[in-house]
């Protein structure tokens, strides 16, 4: 059913996708006018173009001694590190520029070649005769220069604004391993690629994606591992994106996922820099979106919700069996409720006698449906899990009390529901914890569970889960098969899915996504004692 | 798109066809009338009486609720009769206030005389109906069954349990034997072997209160009771089926004949065989036990080669004595083969097993049987030997 | 093309194992077939030689026309008998999904919800498998590659807990009515493998068609089949004998219902429902699928998926009428109606079939 939605979707977007082409008219910026020669002109149009814009910083001045060349920067306050503009931009243009006459060398040059050339001190220029896209770098954090009679700005890189540090996630949490995570700003993000993966072939692309906001977008992958077809496939995705703003990489997983009626993910989303470089390594691509920690990887499998980072750093047999109470905990979560009701309102022949009596004497005089004391418990608990995220944290003491006695203690001791299932729901919700990255999807698959289970016992719940199960292999995040590699099966790549095998085993990439570029390393470098080597 | 549609209106249709009917099968556990036990016995007109168990779920203790339970029975007793079997259940729902649930049912029990009668007929519902499960105990009462589930049990507040408990400790003496239904059925369908059950009575406990007891083994001709069992003779067919599991054997000291000595039964095995010569047949049991001495009323000491040795003999001497009783009731009292001799044949001899098979009844009786018992003794416990008070 | 997508062998064999296996988890009606005693399981051993004859004229055809399901071996080049054939081949896998899908009904109504109407089951399980051909072969594949592994170690977990039950003396004496109702309990159980069909509609989209490839499907499915379909065999007349065991409705089911061990593992219904509706579900849902892929090949069909729905509602109108009772069921799946029905068209057609193909000298390696 959820397939069938997916591709009335699919066929939808397919129509959506055809009248976009070029920018809309909406779009304060067009591009493809050239910067004037006149001065006056480009003053002209920048004062006009930013009017009303209080944050908006025009300085006129001259350079030179004998006849003085008029120029302007335009940058927008806050978005500019002050001290390298006015030492290493003004200061040269306005002061050095008198103190030291031009000496014979320089005398048959163009004025703005020999500022580029010999006086602005940074790093970062460059020259555009475009004028939008020098509204545009002005409005990124860059500072432009205008120069009477040169059709061309300069751009220079002096970006600079208040900015989060790099902190810990709250989320993604790990007892082992880099503790650093995404920040708002795109360029920091990049950087902390780049720190890990020291290769050329990390290629970082960057698009702006939405009409008003014209965030940037940066595809990040590592040539040579990844699949060129996926990059492709992403690039083109996002280009086919025409959306105001984009605030949020959860904007653009919207427009490019797979499966959008899906209540699984077919994008990850991450805020730790190591597990995108880790997924980079293994053929994946990530995208960063200016303004949010939240990196997106592409493509995103099941299995991916049922490994951490710190698998990857703890010892093997830990992680495995970690791997498998996190499996559990998935199948708990989703079905645990639903299997409660099945045992109570119709196989009570499957419960063993003295758990069975235990559980009657604990029915007995509960006034509700085993079903819907379930449906009820599972959105009191999404309303606590709710209110527990939102509320202030001085607050959050509240929540643990009103949760913990009233609803529990207090509704079994007034026999309103079961003690039995305040267990469950408790079970439910620790185990769903363990699988946070899946929280949506479960929680909403939970509910139909134990409907169905609700309404037709066992044989209900089963259809439930085959019914999921179909409607997980029928999904693809981009090419790949979701379920894989367990479904279609993959022996090779169990090795990171069943167990999580010793790195020096690990020695080639998973085979769905790397198949391009399958040899991580070398194999036989399984450690022992010296003298050991010729085993 | 139309198909779509459809599909789409099949969904929504097998939706609301589940929400509206979705309590086809659906029963709330306290819609339950929980059976633990139920008895069977024939009236004098013919009719099924039976009468079932049911836990009390509120005088259940629920942990951590405190207490729990009133002093009230925990289980309550309803009685009902009617042509058959199933007649006789569904006609208690109208006394039972809740439905019977058969699932958690642990024992049947039925009456002495409806065992003589034949229980074939009586114990079809418990296989054929989904509910009870295969692995209840299936018991004989001497006397009426509804007297064996009314009674109380001591230290079980449903006696339900008492009587699983009953069986399960059965292997301690090896004196009674342990049947669930569908090894009942095995015994029935199989060729050339007939089914015994485990007996149970009342005996006056010391403060004249009734109590259980597992006594003496149902024996069937096909399925009518025949006779019972006595305990030693009954230990002597498990040791034939190599099912004695532990029990003390007594034999009197060697070198002092009126002082005893028990011996306990760690394992045994037993193996049958059959064997036609000449066109007799001869059926050899070959028993194998294995024990300790596990208790000395005589005060010499048994622990030197030859009393050891002697030990080991009278041992085997009552293994086959036990044996040797049970086969002579089996064969010369009532001709039934308990023991599956004729399943013996029938592994070995096929084809004269075809001839032999509708004869068996009357060949059974006249068959020769050879007790073969391998005793040992291996472990003296704790001390060597029992000191003589000075 | 009418299905794009493509499968790999290991897929295909896993696919043939799980449709095999519902049966004797369900009914296991070789029981009653010749020798009808202790010597079925050598029955079963041994129908493994007969399978592989009453096969091969499938197999040859699949191979002599790589790129061809059977169906379209029909259209090729028998004319109008051949559109005839291909109908009859739709009923026959119509027929199979309507079976099993009756049979599961059957069983739930008889053992876990006898309140519930039949027809609820039936649509449960439809709807499920609807959504499933609606998605394709490769979809039905990639679900068996997960559900195979759990259909057989579910088997062999209950087959283990039940062990100490086991007698192994119940399956004496070997033999006991010689070899002839051996080989012919042998040769009514082999035309219960219909899942041979599967192969010769399927085999044309496998990823790796090579003509070696499909006989080593063949072998590793009949290898696979033979040691669970014996097994559960052995163990259900080990631990009720085999006249009990006869007298069984769903004898693998009353297994799961014994199995009791130290009081905490016991009462594992709840296996066999885990295990057995997966299991029904690939089943019905492959040969739902094949009728309708069967159909559209022989109307020159370019999608098969309007065919899907106007089937899935033929299916459980047939699953409900063919058969009045369980018992009428029971009569039609032994071995005297089903063996000549089956093996007409498991061996029958696709004999003919290559027997014309090589009088006419249609097909062959070189094409």
């Amino acid at each position: 059913m959820f397939g069938k939605i997916a591709r009335k979707l699919r066929a939808f977007r397919q129509k959506q996708k055809q009248p976009a082409g070029g920018l809309p008219q909406g779009n304060p910026i067009s591009s493809g006018q050239p910067v004037s020669a006149d001065l006056t002109v480009n003053l002209q149009q920048v004062r006009t173009l930013f009017s009303q814009s209080s944050d908006m910083i025009i300085r006129e001045f001259r350079i030179g001694t004998g006849e003085q060349v008029r120029a302007f920067i335009v940058f927008v306050e806050g978005l500019v590190d002050k001290t390298i503009l006015h030492g290493n931009l003004l200061k040269p243009l306005m002061l050095d520029a008198r103190l030291t006459p031009p000496n014979q060398g320089v005398a048959g040059k163009r004025v703005p070649d020999l500022i580029k050339e010999s006086a602005l001190a940074v790093g970062d220029l460059r020259e555009t005769g475009d004028f939008n896209q020098a509204i545009d770098a002005v409005l990124s954090g860059d500072t432009a220069l205008f120069i009477d009679g040169h059709g061309a700005a300069f751009l220079v890189g002096a970006r600079g604004w208040e900015a989060r540090g790099i902190e810990t996630p709250d989320i993604e949490m790990v007892v082992r391993g880099p503790r650093e995570g995404f920040t708002e700003t795109l360029r920091t993000n990049t950087s902390l690629l780049r720190r890990k993966i020291k290769n050329p072939n990390l290629k970082i692309e960057t698009m702006k994606i939405g009409r008003q906001t014209r965030t940037e977008v940066a595809v990040v992958y590592l040539k040579g591992v990844v699949n060129d077809k996926i990059v492709e496939e992403v690039k083109q995705r996002l280009k086919r994106i025409d959306i105001d703003g984009v605030l949020e990489s959860g904007y653009l997983e919207e427009f490019i996922e797979d499966a959008p009626f899906s209540p699984f993910a077919t994008v990850g989303n991450t805020e730790k820099p190591d597990v995108v470089a880790a997924k980079l390594l293994e053929g994946r691509v990530a995208v960063l979106v200016d303004g949010t920690p939240f990196a997106l990887t592409i493509p995103y499998l099941l299995i991916e919700s049922l490994q951490v980072a710190e698998d990857y750093y703890s010892r093997p047999f830990y992680a495995t069996l970690i791997r498998w109470i996190r499996l559990l905990s998935f199948f708990l979560t989703v079905a645990s409720p639903a299997i409660y009701v099945v045992l109570v309102t119709f196989h009570q022949e499957m419960i063993p006698t003295s758990l069975y009596r235990t559980v009657a004497a604990s029915r007995e005089g509960v006034p509700f449906p085993a079903a819907v004391e379930a449906l009820v418990m599972g959105i009191v608990f999404e309303i606590l899990r709710e209110a527990g995220v939102r509320l202030p944290r001085p607050v959050g003491q509240a929540i643990s009390i009103v949760g913990a006695l009233i609803i529990g203690e207090m509704a079994v001791t007034a026999g309103l529901i079961g003690s039995m299932m305040v267990i469950v729901v408790a079970l439910t919700a620790i185990s769903g914890f363990v699988v946070s990255a899946m929280s949506d999807a479960v929680a909403v698959l939970r509910l139909v569970l134990i409907s169905l289970a609700g309404a037709l016992g066992q044989f209900g719940l089963m259809v439930g889960l085959v019914g999921i199960l179909i409607h997980l292999a029928s999904l693809r995040s981009f090419g790949i098969p979701y379920l894989t590699p367990v479904g279609p099966l993959t022996v090779q790549d169990l090795k990171d899915v069943v167990i999580r095998a010793p790195w020096w085993a690990m020695g080639r990439r998973p085979r769905a996504i790397g198949w391009h570029n399958p040899v991580r390393q070398e194999p036989g470098q399984k450690p022992g004692p010296p003298g050991d080597e010729e085993k | 798109m139309k198909n779509r549609r459809w599909f789409c209106g099949l969904a929504v249709l097998l939706l609301l066809a589940v929400l509206a009917a979705g309590c086809w099968n659906r029963r709330e556990m306290d819609t339950l009338a929980t059976v633990a036990a139920a008895a069977i016995d024939r009236e004098e007109d013919g009719s099924v009486r039976i009468t079932v168990q049911v836990v009390k779920p509120g005088e259940i203790e629920a942990p951590g609720q405190g207490g729990g339970g009133s002093g009230q029975p925990a289980v309550a007793l309803f009685s009902s009769t009617g042509a058959t079997v199933f007649e006789a259940v569904r006609s208690m729902a109208r006394q039972s206030e809740r439905k019977l649930y058969w699932p958690h049912c642990k024992a049947v029990v039925f009456g002495e005389e409806a065992a003589r009668a034949g229980i074939a007929p009586l114990r079809d519902f418990f296989e054929r109906d989904h509910e009870p499960r295969e692995t209840l105990w299936v018991l004989v009462a001497k006397g009426k069954a509804r007297d064996i589930i009314t009674a109380e049990g001591q230290l079980e507040k449903i006696s339900a349990d008492s009587i699983g408990n009953l069986i399960k400790a059965r292997t301690a003496t090896s004196q009674a034997v342990g049947v669930r239904l569908f090894e009942f059925e095995k015994m029935l369908a199989g060729e050339g072997r007939d089914p015994f059950a485990t007996g149970i009575e009342l005996v006056t406990g010391p403060d004249g209160k009734k109590r259980l007891r597992l006594t003496d083994t149902a024996v069937f001709r096909k399925d009518g009771l025949v006779g019972w069992l006595g305990a030693d003779e009954t230990r002597g067919l498990l040791w034939v089926l190599g099912k004695v599991q532990s029990g003390i054997i007594v034999v009197s000291s060697p070198g002092e004949e009126s002082s005893r000595v028990s011996l306990e039964i760690i394992r045994a095995s037993s193996k049958l065989s059959s064997e036609i010569k000449d066109g007799i047949l001869t059926i050899t049991v070959e028993v194998q036990e294995e024990g300790n001495l596990g208790e000395q009323m005589a005060f010499g000491d048994v622990t030197g080669p030859e009393a050891w040795a002697s030990l080991e003999k009278r041992k085997a001497e009552v293994i086959e004595r036990e044996i040797r009783a049970a086969l002579r009731q089996a064969q010369e009292e009532w001709g039934v083969d308990i023991f599956g001799f004729g399943e013996a044949v029938r592994r070995k001899y096929p084809r004269e097993w075809r001839e032999m098979k509708d004869e068996w009844r009357e060949i059974f009786p006249t068959v020769t049987v050879e007790v073969k018992v391998k005793a040992k003794l291996r472990r003296v416990g704790l001390v060597q030997k029992n000191n003589l008070p000075r | 093309m009418l299905e794009g997508g493509r499968i790999t062998a290991r897929q295909l064999i896993f696919i043939l194992v799980i449709s095999r296996l519902t049966v004797p988890t369900t009914s296991l009606p070789v029981l009653v077939s010749p020798p009808a005693n202790q010597d079925v399981w050598l029955a079963g051993l041994l129908s493994v030689i007969p399978t592989m004859v009453m096969a091969a004229p499938a197999v040859l055809l699949a191979l002599r026309f790589p790129g061809l399901t059977i169906i379209q071996c029909c259209r090729l080049f028998m004319g109008k008998a051949g559109l005839v054939i291909g109908l009859l081949y739709i009923w026959f896998f119509l027929h199979n999904a309507a079976i099993s899908l009756r049979l599961s009904g059957e069983c739930m109504t008889s053992v876990y919800m006898p309140e519930t109407p039949l027809v609820v089951f039936l649509l449960g399980v439809a709807v499920i498998c609807v959504s499933a051909v609606r998605n394709g072969l490769e979809v039905m594949a990639r679900l068996a590659d997960m559900l195979c592994p759990m259909v057989v170690g579910g088997i062999i977990l209950v087959i283990g807990l039940v062990l100490k039950e086991a007698d192994v003396q119940a399956l004496q004496p070997v033999l006991e009515d010689g070899l002839g109702p051996v080989f012919h309990g042998a040769f009514t159980t082999s035309p219960r493998l219909v899942e041979v069909l599967i192969l010769s509609m399927v085999a044309p989209y496998l990823n790796d068609p090579k003509p070696r490839r499909i006989i080593w499907i063949m072998a590793w499915t009949l290898g696979i089949l033979t040691i669970m379909f014996v097994a559960i065999i052995l163990a259900v007349i080990m631990v009720f004998g085999a006249s009990q065991a006869q007298n069984y409705t769903f004898p693998f089911l009353s297994l799961n219902r014994i199995v009791s061990i130290a009081d905490i593992i016991e009462r594992i219904d709840a296996i066999h429902l885990v295990m057995w509706v997966p299991g029904i579900f690939i089943k019905v849902s492959v040969f739902y699928y094949l009728a309708v892929l069967g159909l559209s090949q022989l109307l020159n069909l370019r999608t098969y998926r309007p065919l899907i729905l106007p089937m899935g509602a033929l299916l459980v109108v047939l699953s409900v009428w063919l058969f009045d009772s369980l018992v009428a069921l029971y009569q039609f799946t032994q071995y005297q109606i089903w063996t000549p029905y089956a093996l007409v068209f498991i061996t029958g057609f696709p004999l003919l079939l290559w027997v014309v193909a090589l009088v006419t000298k249609k097909g062959g390696v070189r094409q």
